[in-house]
């Protein structure tokens, strides 16, 4: 039984967001490349549809490569609109510049992420460089959203335990 | 416009002198006063990109005024734009009484600073607005436990028509006035605040400024014959208890008309009401502005609207801020990636007025700083 892992190059038109996963077991490779407008991970059996742009890897032969980092931000999305977003985003490879605020394609967001997308998540942003042995270089540009742990009604009883206290503190009259 | 003012003076101003500068550096506001007798006040706080500094604070250094003399510092709202380096003014200015929007201190808005702040070590990153407040609250928290008395002697909250300073002396009288916020505003601020503290299972986030402002403190100053109505960020609601309205109708309010007026919410049409022109400023009243490019206030038709009011309209900043220059792979990437980028905030413009008691006055630019 195969059961290689493999990736899928589909030709399209239009401009993707590239994205790579790094397989450190046998998840799938699922890649992009500018160009097409979507990527699917296929079975062996439709393989044969796209040759010979499709490549075929055994489970054991694992593509380790490297990423080099050129900029990283922290961003947080203030606004949704029908297509895009808006983001405020802290640059982390130079905490010197100014915030910025930008508004990115929501097609940049993976589809593992869309539920993510909401006023006030928080994501990273990189761009760098992705280097397989035998493969030319790819540029990339990735935006992650965080999963965070959410509130406890613990942290909660606890805020309005330290705010009654200060309010009453803070009384004038 | 008009980029020939005259440069800042960096002298102090004489003791009997009037004076309002209004600092902006594309997103953010922070206004020095001068009440006279070498008092100052302080309203919002925005922080100079050079430097680090709260503008305020590198004002009154640059023109040789010891920080023991700002007597009154007012937080208007909590807003990003109003309050970045708020606590490091409030911890450098140990004799100014704070005055601040009354539901900022009140339960509500207190267990929002708490829980906000305890997540952002979580999320790694907050809104600065949140931040600052809770650094204000420390400092305030501090100064209470090492004296009980502090609350009632220094701090105070602003509510409608209340005097918040006032000082008399042979040569001319100070009055300074909150306007707002009414108590409709007040407790549909607290109402509001009370919404937004997360609940059991909610996902963190940073937590996004509600956009309406009628929360936002506007401050009256009189000193002798001349006054100042200093807008905020205060908004026309059309509702007659909350925002313009219920001020323009208050019968407690001082009745005399602004010869400088600092526009409402960077000169938005949200922030405009015809009533507040024709009844609380002076024919051709000075005007100033700030922009918050976030938005791209004043929009054209906003400057428009308002130079039919008024031919002496001063903004502090109208051109973009430059984007940082990075490597040509990463700025490559940007331009596929984005579809718009600007910088938050940029070089801090100034505009200075001053005005003598025997009425002379000038108008003074630090660029960008311009009349428009």
């Amino acid at each position: 039984m195969d059961t290689a892992v493999k990736t899928t190059i589909e030709e399209g038109t239009g401009s993707a967001p590239l994205r790579l996963l790094f397989g450190a077991d046998r998840s799938p490779l699922n890649q992009k490349v500018h160009g097409s407008k979507e990527a699917r991970h296929t079975n062996t059996r439709e393989l044969s549809k796209y040759a010979p742009t499709s490549v075929l890897y055994k489970a054991e032969d694992r593509v380790t490569g490297s990423f080099q980092l050129l900029q990283s931000w922290a961003g947080n999305v203030i606004s949704i609109g029908s297509d895009s977003f808006v983001a405020v985003v802290h640059d982390r490879t130079n905490p010197n510049n100014p915030d910025e605020e930008v508004t990115l394609d929501i097609k940049e967001v993976t589809s593992d992420d869309l539920p993510l997308l909401a006023e006030g998540a928080v994501f990273y942003w990189s761009i760098g460089y992705a280097d397989f042995p035998g493969r030319p270089r790819l540029r990339i540009s990735e935006i992650r959203f965080r999963r965070l742990p959410s509130w406890s009604q613990k942290e909660i009883d606890s805020s309005k335990e330290k705010a009654k206290r200060l309010a009453k503190r803070f009384a004038t009259d | 416009m008009q980029n020939d003012l005259p440069q800042i003076d960096n002298s102090s101003p004489n003791s009997d002198e009037l004076e309002v500068s209004l600092f902006g550096p594309g997103v953010g506001e922070c206004i020095v006063a001068h009440l006279g007798d070498n008092q100052w006040m302080v309203i919002d706080s925005c922080k100079n990109p050079k430097t680090k500094n709260p503008a305020a604070l590198d004002y009154l250094k640059e023109i040789g005024v010891k920080l023991d003399a700002v007597s009154v510092i007012v937080i208007s709202h909590w807003h990003t734009d109003h309050i970045r380096g708020a606590a490091d003014l409030v911890a450098a200015c140990p004799n100014a009484q704070v005055v601040y929007s009354a539901a900022l201190l009140k339960e509500e808005f207190l267990t929002l600073v708490d829980a906000y702040s305890i997540s952002a070590s979580v999320v790694g990153c907050e809104s600065a607005g949140l931040s600052e407040m809770r650094s204000i609250v420390q400092c305030l928290d501090d100064r209470n436990e090492d004296d009980e008395g502090y609350a009632k002697a220094n701090m105070k909250p602003a509510l409608a028509d209340t005097i918040i300073h006032n000082y008399k002396c042979d040569e001319f009288h100070t009055q300074v006035w909150a306007l707002s916020p009414s108590s409709t505003s007040f407790n549909e601020a607290l109402q509001e605040f009370e919404s937004l503290i997360p609940s059991e299972g909610d996902q963190r986030k940073v937590i996004s400024c509600p956009s309406e402002n009628i929360n936002s403190v506007a401050i009256w100053i009189e000193m002798g014959e001349y006054s100042v109505l200093l807008g905020a960020d205060l908004e026309e609601t059309k509702n007659p208890n909350t925002g313009w309205s219920v001020i323009v109708d208050s019968k407690v309010r001082p009745k005399e008309q602004a010869n400088i007026f600092k526009i409402p919410h960077h000169g938005s049409s949200t922030g405009h009401s015809q009533d507040v022109w024709e009844q609380m400023t002076c024919d051709n009243t000075i005007a100033l502005c700030t922009t918050f490019n976030n938005s791209h206030l004043p929009k054209a038709e906003d400057v428009e609207r308002i130079k039919e009011y008024t031919e002496n309209l001063y903004c502090t900043t109208i051109s973009k801020s430059k984007l940082p220059k990075r490597e040509s792979s990463v700025e490559r990437t940007l331009k596929e990636v984005t579809k718009t980028r600007r910088v938050i905030g940029g070089a801090v413009g100034q505009l200075q007025v001053r005005i003598k008691q025997d009425g002379t006055c000038r108008v003074c630019a630090k660029p960008p700083a311009l009349q428009l």
